[in-house]
């Protein structure tokens, strides 16, 4: 029995190759895109949290002692020891 | 105005930065003028047993005191303000600026033509329109190494510094100073003014002026 032939005109299924290439292409820079963007994000997040630390660690753990007014036109600082 | 204190305590004083540490823990209880009056009518006996009576006597929570003056957070504050200090000048104590500039006059006239001057030219500003935090500000900026003032002593932008507790003072042993055996003996002139007889086993002489 012979067998059908395919119709010369009959229209292509799929993808040709050239966009084949182009998808493959966009879905591997997409890809790539996403891992960066994803290290970006951590590199962020770690720096805010060693930005954070370093405060932490560094801040004043005690407020400053003075006396008068709260919103003074000039402030009088003095270094002082005690003994 | 408003008077703020930081803290300086100089590297020859034995008790200085425990000190030092042990008015902020009394600042953290609003104590710190109480417990400074303490320090400064006994300057010479302020170690830990001392600083923790002196604590009692002002009411202070003797425990919370006691816990606070081994919180390494307190160091570290000492530590960065006596830095910044540094950074802006700071030799020796007391050193006063006034809005960020050195205050250079010590008595109380002197001062207070100081601080008259640095409001009038604040209020100028005020004037001029800026708020009374801009126009401190500007005053500070515009003083001499303004900028790191403003930085570290007004910011109090963290510094890094060393957490080492501090070395235990040296116990250097208490050397009796040697007597002075030299006999002087007092020439005494023909018309010199004295009193007494002039065979005197005793003479006491005056070296004096007169102002």
């Amino acid at each position: 029995m012979a067998r059908a032939r395919k119709p010369i005109n009959a229209p292509a299924r799929g993808m040709s190759p050239e966009l084949k290439s182009i998808a493959l292409i966009a879905v591997v820079a997409l890809v790539g895109f996403g891992m960066w963007w994803s290290s970006k994000k951590d590199d962020g997040a770690k720096e805010k949290a060693a930005a954070e630390g370093a405060a932490g660690a560094g801040a004043y753990a005690v407020s400053i002692p003075g006396y008068g007014a709260e919103e003074p036109h000039a402030v009088l600082v003095k270094f002082t020891d005690f003994q | 105005m408003r008077v703020e204190y930081r803290q300086f305590p100089l590297s020859f004083h034995k008790y200085a930065e425990t000190s030092a540490v042990a008015s902020f823990a009394a600042q953290r209880q609003g104590k710190f003028f109480e417990f400074v009056d303490k320090l400064y009518a006994n300057l010479k006996d302020q170690d830990a047993k001392a600083l923790e009576g002196f604590a009692k006597d002002i009411g202070m929570d003797v425990a919370q005191f006691q816990a606070d003056v081994k919180d390494p957070e307190l160091l570290r504050a000492v530590r960065m303000e006596a830095k910044a200090g540094g950074r802006v000048g700071v030799s020796g104590t007391p050193s006063m600026f006034l809005n960020g500039a050195k205050l250079e006059a010590r008595d109380v006239p002197s001062m207070k033509t100081a601080i008259e001057k640095e409001l009038a030219e604040v209020d100028t500003l005020i004037k001029a329109g800026d708020s009374v935090a801009d126009a401190r500000r500007k005053r500070i900026l515009a003083a001499k190494g303004g900028v790191v003032f403003y930085d570290y002593v007004v910011q109090r932008k963290p510094i890094e510094v060393d957490l080492t507790p501090p070395k235990p003072a040296p116990k250097t042993p208490k050397k009796a100073a040697p007597v002075d055996k030299t006999v002087y003996q007092a020439e005494i002139f023909p018309g010199d003014p004295m009193k007494g007889p002039a065979d005197a086993l005793v003479t006491i002489v005056e070296c004096t002026d007169f102002q």
